[in-house]
């Protein structure tokens, strides 16, 4: 099966969760089962079938089916981890808003109907984002980040677009060497890397939580890939010449990636510093975009699903510290890991899979990524860098380990609980059972509201660790090719050879689903 | 370069103009439905129906979207620098695009779209770094997505039927998220212009 059912399933929804936002309940439900559907239609993806839509292939990868089955999982149990906050259905919309724009992203050998992809994904999370606040919603940090991600998406467009008259001639390196600056800005940007941070800073305030780990990892994660496959043409033939470019966005990198985790560590707000060890995380995915070497994008796909799965796994945890303390204030939840030891459990996994250890496919791809891109002591000082972010991470866990305050002590159990009577029991008749059954339903998820979040969030600490091992195929579906190697994958008329030429629509207007023969060269294992 | 398409290129930029500088939110989402219907259709060679269909039918839902926070709205302050202004800049912003057409070679598409494109850019600058009135921004948002696309067209040529479908969900999307935002703000302080205590210190 191609990608295309995993599309439709995002699409419809995310469009019906919208549609019951009046009846929380419900969408909630609706939601976590079309996350279901979305998974059950990611793990029937057929390893490099291609459907054509308009004479235009979306090829199914590896690397592709692996992300959107990986997020699919993630979005789940976001899902289940907000609704203790009250906000399942609006994150679980999001999260599907978000999916359909990654899964396009990922299957298009078309870098601009990529980049319009993520912005889609963008623009809907954050729209759904605004639905979830009944209050004083954040009006200026929402529309803050509508300005940032599309002017990202509006100048990696562009970028693209300027070399796309040159092929076939031999470049002048300052021209490309433009585009190559204006792609790499534009990631950077919606990475929130530093100092293009401003638009994410008051983010955590205005959606909900869980949202932020979708608009701050998810998506720039997919633009970086497309941006990636992009480099890995024009740009790479020619990277002797973008030197000084080069040297910017290095500079951009090693901003971010030391002063970001400096930011993290003196946050008092678990979600701040949750954003902020996001965007430190994303300076070492801007190290990729310096290494202008197909050799090095495996290790820069690997790094970027990695990414994206454990910083998921951090939102959840702090989204689950805030559902089950009451608040998201350091110094108020000392001694919350002794409370809730599935958390503390799941927030050391969450370290693990995103610094790595000695032997890990992870840390393998984060040291080559810095060893291509920095070279003498400063590869050292970039490599002791890298590990910055358990200072955070250490203070958030010293705290954790601390005595317990009055916030953890009052927190909801994570040990999953009975009620002490069934109303089912006792009820007669079709409708009293009904009712009966509902209200049993309500006891059971009010009592285990802490042990369901928490073991959702270990869950999802759990996959990131396993990723981070090389698990579910991680390191080869990220070794495989992009979408536009394909021989099927023909590219459309999007980049004609003359302007005389006229464009080729596709003689069957309707989506034709191909396998292409013998799969990708590196078809990832089953999950 | 086709008269027709220099022709079709003014029409959107003069849309544009429009849609930034009138005080009346109807006149503005006029303007801007003929930015968001015509600007497909600027490139050479044309798309093909279904897309260039998806992209009208997304300009027109986009423009019903914004329209309803609108029609409950007063009047916003409209364009800071006038309309006068505003044409200057979106010409200046055309005669650039058509004049450069490409870089390093010319462009796989007509260069009015580069014009078309440089001028919408230039109309959305002074929306953008607007940061009270959100129609304005808003409408800012939809000129520098319209504008990179055009820009992109005439340099590359004649977006895909899946880019075309990418846009139309862009479109829409923005339309969402823009009347939603206006609708909150109409809410909470019953005009366009986001509450004091929330305006980021300058």
């Amino acid at each position: 099966m191609s990608i295309l059912p995993f599309c439709l399933a995002a699409l419809a929804g995310g469009a019906l969760v919208v549609g019951l936002r009046a009846r929380p309940a419900a969408a909630w439900l609706v939601g976590l089962a079309a996350l279901l559907l979305a998974i059950g239609a990611g793990l029937s993806i057929a390893p490099g079938s291609i459907v054509r839509i308009g004479g235009m292939p979306l090829v199914a990868t590896p690397y592709a089916r692996l992300l959107v089955i990986v997020l699919s999982i993630d979005g789940l149990l976001l899902g289940l981890t907000a609704a203790a906050t009250g906000g399942g259905a609006i994150v679980a919309a999001g999260a599907l808003a978000a999916l359909l724009g990654v899964g396009f992203a990922l299957a298009t050998p078309d870098p601009t109907a990529g980049i319009w992809a993520v912005l889609g994904g963008s623009v809907a999370a954050l729209a759904v984002g605004l639905l979830g606040d009944r209050g004083s919603a954040r009006l200026a940090a929402v529309t803050a980040s509508l300005k940032a991600v599309a002017l990202a998406a509006a100048v990696a467009t562009i970028g693209v677009a300027i070399v796309a008259p040159l092929s076939g001639t031999s470049p002048d390196s300052a021209i490309v060497g433009l585009a190559y600056l204006g792609v790499a800005l534009a990631v950077a940007l919606r990475f929130a890397a530093i100092p293009l941070h401003a638009w994410a800073s008051r983010l955590g305030d205005a959606i909900p939580l869980p949202l932020v780990a979708v608009v701050l990892a998810w998506l720039p994660a997919a633009l970086a890939s497309v941006a990636l496959d992009w480099l890995a043409g024009p740009v790479a033939s020619i990277a002797p010449g973008v030197g000084i470019e080069r040297a910017l966005v290095l500079a951009l990198a090693l901003a971010t990636i030391g002063l970001g985790a400096v930011a993290a560590w003196i946050q008092d707000d678990v979600a701040h510093a949750t954003a902020y060890l996001t965007i430190a995380d994303a300076g070492v995915a801007l190290l990729a975009l310096v290494i202008l070497d197909p050799a090095g994008l495996a290790s820069a796909r690997f790094w970027l699903l990695g990414l994206a799965v454990s910083k998921t796994a951090l939102v959840a945890w702090a989204v689950a510290a805030e559902g089950t303390f009451g608040t998201r204030w350091l110094p108020d939840l000392s001694g919350w890991a002794r409370r809730s030891p599935a958390l503390g459990i799941a927030f050391a996994l969450v370290a693990l899979a995103t610094v790595g250890w000695p032997g890990s496919p992870l840390l393998d791809a984060r040291l080559e990524l810095v060893d291509r891109s920095v070279e003498g002591p400063l590869a050292w000082l970039v490599r002791l860098g890298l590990l910055a972010v358990l200072a955070s991470y250490g203070r958030i866990a010293i705290v954790g380990l601390g005595p317990l305050g009055a916030a953890a002590a009052g927190g909801l159990r994570s040990r999953p609980e009975r009620p002490p009577s069934w109303a089912l029991s006792t009820a007669t008749g079709a409708r009293d059972r009904l009712t009966a059954a509902r209200a049993d339903g309500r006891a059971v998820w009010d009592l285990n509201q802490g042990a369901v979040t928490a073991g959702a969030t270990l869950v999802a600490a759990i996959l990131a660790t396993a990723i981070a091992a090389g698990a579910l195929g991680g390191p080869s579906a990220a070794a495989g090719e992009g979408p536009g190697a394909s021989p099927s994958a023909s590219a459309g008329p999007s980049a004609p050879a003359s302007p005389s030429e006229p464009a080729s629509p596709s003689a069957s207007a309707g989506p034709t689903t191909t396998a292409s023969p013998g799969g990708s060269p590196a078809a990832g294992a089953s999950p | 370069m086709s008269p027709w398409l220099v022709a079709l290129a003014v029409v959107v930029v003069t849309g544009g103009v429009l849609s930034v500088s009138a005080r009346d939110g109807k006149l503005a989402t006029v303007g801007l439905l003929a930015v968001l219907a015509l600007a497909p259709l600027v490139a050479s060679p044309l798309p093909d129906v279904v897309a260039a269909s998806a992209r009208v039918v997304a300009a027109a839902l986009a423009t019903y979207l914004v329209g309803i926070p609108l029609r409950s709205a007063p009047p916003t302050r409209g364009s800071r620098i006038g309309w006068p202004a505003e044409a200057l800049a979106a010409s200046a912003g055309f005669v650039a695009g058509v004049t450069v057409g490409g870089f390093g070679a010319p462009g796989l598409g007509p260069a009015a779209g580069v014009g078309a494109g440089l001028a919408l850019i230039a109309l959305a600058v002074a929306p953008l770094a607007e940061t009270r009135d959100l129609l304005r921004q808003g409408l800012g948002l939809f000129l520098l997505v319209t504008g990179a696309e055009l820009v992109r067209s005439g340099l590359a040529g004649t977006p895909s039927a899946l880019e075309a479908l990418a846009l139309a969900g862009v479109v829409v999307a923005l339309g969402a998220a823009v009347a939603l935002l206006a609708t909150r703000s109409v809410a909470t302080t019953g005009d366009l212009e986001i509450p004091r205590a929330e305006r980021p210190e300058r």
